[in-house]
């Protein structure tokens, strides 16, 4: 606390939306020595003129203050009032408009005795990067070369899946797709519209996408052309053959490509399954967002390294196109297009990563709690509560990477 | 210690809005060619159908959606904190409600607007600004307005007077079918001080709401997207929108919260154009850029 008992104190709160007001003052008090506004998307404070303009606020959407146990929460800086708004809504992004949040993908039947689990395609190598970048993300960088180190971890693994876990992701949330195709209840065009874009994202990314309907086949190759992985699809039964189509390669396009929402790309159960037990099940890469870049406890909550492709995978999906490899140079082993391709997403997944600003504050159980409840559904004080019993990071990996 | 006729004897007295408006007019008049046919200007602007007086909401893009998804907008009375716990309930929203809706008044029964004259509103409460009809079943002719944010009467020079807070309160409300006009007059006409020239479309809906600055409804009863003529937008917010989408055209790669931001927009305009609301980009003058 400030010598003059003064902190700051947050006086209406938008949560979904990012829009807060915050004072210092001292606590319980409308004596403010300054008022702040701050909302989406540059989250950058301006000075407003009275704290009852703050007040007002709470007559509609926003909350009256931010509280734990019937207590306001201090905060010893207005940067750390912006940093828990500023995760609280993209937090917010679990629920994108209201409506009910997206059927996690229910897990497929064993394609049988020789499918390889992604768990297998982790060599000795990765797993070793991986529990690095955990120990440093746990640690916390606030040094521009701790973050550094931090990306260059990201890259580096980024770099080694895109030839194997990448194209299993890839071609797991595909099958998914396509069985949602099947569905009566949904806009079949609009969906196979989007599955197109993530196919054509899948491309750019160097995978060759086939869609075999004699044979109710998806083969999805790797960058590395001797590398690959099929599914079974039933599904493609339910669908007309000219679907199959929208994998054709075409190598010039004279209009924009679409970008891929990641709200649209499931992740499939085995690239969380350990994961979900602790943590919370995440439908597609658009709440992973939402999620991973909130809740500081996502990351660590990882049980294996295998689950942490999806995150990988959202860095690759959030690249524009107009910055992709062209079609005619894949990201291949050694090339500067899969340098440049990890480069970008790692940057941007350590960017976005949750600062430890608020590493001990009772905002970062609270933007657990919120994110998880939005995720399950629950009572938010419950879990609120729930969450700050115990207030630890989660344990360490065992060396082995499952706990 | 002042009382509140000290701070402006005029303004501040006891008589109805429109004899307050009279007196003002009176007094300044002489010296001010101009006021008289300033305020029948408002009065004609203050009846334009482009513009005219409404009472405005403004919301940002999830609780819009959620206000289309539930078909009824909720007032703090309503809602749940979002995010941490329930916290104590407070003693200045408690002593304002309690100075503005007397017995057999209830708090819990009014939500809360501004008075508009055009523009897109409170942008600090939301980038969508929701622009109810101005049908008496809308807004019954007796709805309380106060000249000003509620809140601003816990706050000084008004709260320094010697009035309690229910007096304060009571010589700043009004009812929207006979006070709105004057209040927005008085609050006009004292934004353009000595200016010896006609007032604008734009300027008059400036002065009625300008920044923090705004005339309070409070609506009996709430409301439902059958209720509204129109949503407004701001220019600024459209240009960041097309920003942010030009920019990942060109390669940059979005931040996750410009991302939602941008993706959230898109899905409310998805919905109003799916409910058939009017959406409309309007600057804060009050004027439509094209």
């Amino acid at each position: 606390m400030s010598p003059d008992n003064q902190n700051w104190y947050i006086d209406a709160w938008a949560v979904m939306d990012g829009y807060a007001f915050a004072s210092l003052r001292p606590y319980g008090s409308i004596d403010a020595s300054v008022t702040f506004f701050v909302a989406p998307p540059y989250f950058e404070p301006e000075p407003v003129a009275s704290l009852a303009t703050a007040l007002a606020a709470t007559r509609g959407h926003f909350q009256e203050g931010f509280w734990h146990r019937r207590e306001e929460v201090p905060f010893d800086s207005l940067a750390q009032v912006v940093e828990t708004v500023r995760r609280a809504y993209r937090g917010g992004g679990v629920d994108l408009n209201g409506a009910p949040l997206k059927m996690v993908p229910a897990p497929r039947a064993p394609e049988g005795p020789a499918t390889i689990h992604p768990a297998s395609l982790v060599d000795e190598n990765m797993h070793s990067t991986w529990l690095d970048l955990r120990g440093v993300f746990l640690n916390g960088f606030t040094s521009l070369t701790g973050r550094e180190h931090f990306r260059q971890l990201l890259a580096e693994l980024i770099e080694r899946a895109i030839p194997t876990l990448v194209p299993k992701f890839v071609g797991y949330s595909i099958c998914g797709m396509l069985a949602e195709l099947t569905h009566h209840d949904v806009d079949r065009s609009v969906r196979a519209r989007e599955l197109s874009a993530w196919i054509d994202r899948a491309r750019a990314l160097g995978m060759r996408v086939e869609i075999h309907f004699p044979r109710r086949l998806l083969i999805v190759h790797s960058s590395e052309e001797e590398l690959g992985f099929q599914w079974n699809v039933p599904e493609l039964a339910d669908l007309p053959p000219s679907f199959a189509e929208i994998t054709v390669n075409i190598e010039y396009r004279t209009t924009q490509p679409i970008e891929v929402s990641p709200y649209v790309i499931p992740i499939p159960h085995l690239f969380q399954a350990e994961t979900r037990r602790k943590y919370a099940a995440i439908p597609t890469l658009g709440h992973l967002l939402a999620v991973a870049t909130a809740d500081r406890r996502y990351l660590p909550s990882i049980q294996s390294m295998h689950e942490l492709i999806p995150l990988l995978v959202l860095g690759l999906a959030r690249i524009p196109s107009a910055i992709l490899p062209f079609y005619g140079f894949p990201p291949r082993h050694g090339s500067p297009e899969l340098r440049a391709l990890s480069d970008r997403a790692a940057a941007w997944l350590a960017d976005a990563m949750p600062s430890e600003m608020l590493r001990g504050h009772i905002a970062e159980a609270a933007l657990h709690a919120f994110v998880t409840n939005l995720l399950r559904g629950e009572d938010e004080e419950e879990v609120l509560l729930a969450a700050t019993e115990d207030d630890s990071e989660p344990p360490q990996l065992l060396n082995g990477g499952e706990l | 210690m002042s009382r509140l006729e000290d701070l402006d004897s005029v303004y501040f007295s006891t008589r109805r809005w429109a004899n307050r408006l009279t007196a003002y007019l009176e007094r300044h008049s002489t010296q001010n060619a101009f006021l008289s046919a300033n305020s029948d200007a408002v009065e004609v602007i203050a009846r334009r159908r482009d513009l005219g007086l409404r009472m405005g909401v403004n919301m940002p893009a999830h609780a819009l959606l959620l206000f289309l998804r539930d078909q009824r907008y909720k007032n703090a009375y309503e809602r749940r904190p979002e995010a941490g716990s329930q916290g104590a309930s407070s003693d200045t929203r408690r002593r304002v409600d309690a100075a503005l809706f007397p017995p057999p008044k209830r708090p819990q029964d009014h939500y809360f607007g501004a008075a508009l004259l055009g523009g897109t509103g409170v942008r600090y409460y939301g980038d969508y600004c929701v622009v109810l009809k101005e049908q008496a079943t809308v807004i019954p002719d007796n709805t309380q307005v106060l000249d000003r944010n509620s809140y601003d009467a816990v706050f000084s020079p008004l709260s320094n007077v010697e009035e309690a807070l229910p007096t304060v309160i009571q010589r700043l409300r009004g009812e929207w079918a006979d006070d709105l006009l004057p209040i927005a007059k008085l609050k006009v006409l004292t934004g353009l001080a000595d200016a010896p020239r006609l007032a604008t479309a734009g300027t008059a809906s400036e002065a009625l709401l300008h920044d923090e600055s705004f005339v309070e409804v409070h609506k009996p009863g709430s409301f439902g997207p059958d209720d509204v003529h129109e949503v407004r937008e701001s220019p600024a917010d459209a240009a960041v929108e097309a920003d942010l989408a030009a920019r990942r055209a060109r390669g940059q790669i979005l931040s996750p919260e410009e991302d939602i931001w941008l993706t959230r927009r898109l899905e409310v305009d998805r919905e109003m154009a799916a409910r058939g609301l009017r959406a409309r980009i309007v600057v804060t003058t009050g004027r439509t850029p094209r």
